[in-house]
């Protein structure tokens, strides 16, 4: 179709008075992608026509599914809150579930059972052990008798050095009688100087 | 806005959300999956959709970015397929582009519904669902010649409506080529 004919029929178009076979000529015609200057508007007028030819309707449930994907994200949107509000008891709740666990795995292997089934067989291993402990505690007195033996040392020691000081202890007692006897003899001297 | 209102709010506008998106996505899932995006935005809002004049322009523009994302993210699919099978025959539009052409499409949408309802309903039947002059008068109780003068004045109201759009469009549209 040259320019000439493309103006010709682009006239007719407008007025009304093109046939059928004409107005799908220039739908075929705008498909092209060069066309000449000043028809940009009926390209986009045609191919528009074309496309919304093959406009498909949304689908007949089309409403209520929106209406139903609203309620979801609401739903979605409150479980976001109520997780939010419930995690500190949540991490409380996963505290206590440590504690209580451990509770049963470290305390729980310390449960007594019994393990002989006669009383006297019972009575008498108790006797053994308690012997044992009795023979081991008394060799442990054994082994610190030394430290025994130090402690006489030190206290015999320290009498000694005691010794020498209560002899002085005791010249200096003597030095006090001395010096007091002295005393009372000026004292009387000073009497019979006053006489 | 309760929910009640806010259904009614999805009643009023979820065809026209619809038509917007199918007219960008081409593709029926995609266009309904894309108007759903946007509604649970919508009401994800609360109370701050009273901050807003028009819910509708709001929702529309909402619509667009959602549309040109998808566009985007499809003609990097796109290109990651081409790269895979070495093959590059270059005619990958660009989101602008597509948008572009999808917007017009989206005037003339806008400019048809506006018509009064004699003339859309001859632009429907003829130039959309391609029926006959001869159907069309028979459907329409019109003859012929009554038809071709309908016809004629339809396609020239589309037309000078369209120019008037196109001219206002072109500033806008260099910021467009900016953003996008």
């Amino acid at each position: 179709m040259n320019e000439e004919e493309l103006k010709r029929l682009i006239e007719k178009y407008y007025n009304g008075e093109s046939t059928e076979e004409e107005e799908s000529s220039l739908r075929n015609y705008f498909r092209k992608d060069n066309i000449p200057d000043g028809y940009e508007a009926e390209k986009l007028i045609f191919s528009y026509y074309t496309e919304a030819a093959e406009f498909s309707e949304p689908s007949i449930d089309f409403e209520a599914r929106l209406m139903a994907g609203i309620d979801a994200s609401e739903i979605n949107g409150r479980s976001e809150k109520i997780s939010r509000y419930l995690l500190p008891f949540l991490s409380a709740a996963a505290g206590l579930l440590i504690l209580v666990g451990s509770y049963f795995l470290f305390f729980n292997k310390t449960d007594s059972r019994d393990t002989f089934t006669d009383p006297e067989m019972a009575y008498a291993e108790t006797v053994k052990i308690l012997r044992d402990v009795s023979s081991q505690l008394n060799h442990g007195a054994q082994v610190l008798e030394p430290v025994g033996k130090m402690n006489e040392i030190t206290r015999k020691s320290f009498e000694t050095i005691n010794k020498p000081s209560r002899i002085v202890e005791k010249k200096l007692k003597s030095l006090d009688y001395i010096q007091k006897a002295i005393s009372l003899s000026h004292i009387n001297v000073e009497k019979n100087l006053n006489k | 806005m309760t929910r009640a209102d806010f259904n009614d709010l999805v009643r009023q506008l979820n065809r026209n959300l619809y038509g917007y998106a199918f007219r960008i996505l081409r593709n029926q899932e995609e266009a309904e999956d894309a108007v759903q995006e946007v509604f649970i935005k919508l009401w994800k809002l609360g109370d701050k959709l009273n901050d807003y004049n028009s819910i509708g322009a709001l929702a529309i523009t909402m619509i667009k970015n959602f549309c040109i994302d998808q566009l985007r993210k499809r003609k990097h699919q796109n290109q990651e397929e081409h790269e895979r099978q070495d093959i590059n025959n270059g005619d990958s539009a660009s989101p602008f582009e597509i948008m572009e052409s999808r917007e017009s499409a989206d005037i003339l949408h806008n400019i048809i519904n506006n018509l009064p309802d004699i003339y859309k309903n001859v632009i429907q039947l003829r130039e959309i669902d391609g029926l006959s002059y001869e159907e069309i008068a028979g459907k329409t109780e019109n003859n012929i010649n009554t038809l071709r003068v309908t016809l004629s004045r339809a396609r020239k109201m589309i037309r000078d409506e369209f120019n008037k759009y196109q001219y206002e469009r072109r500033g806008i549209k260099e910021i467009d080529r900016k953003v996008l």
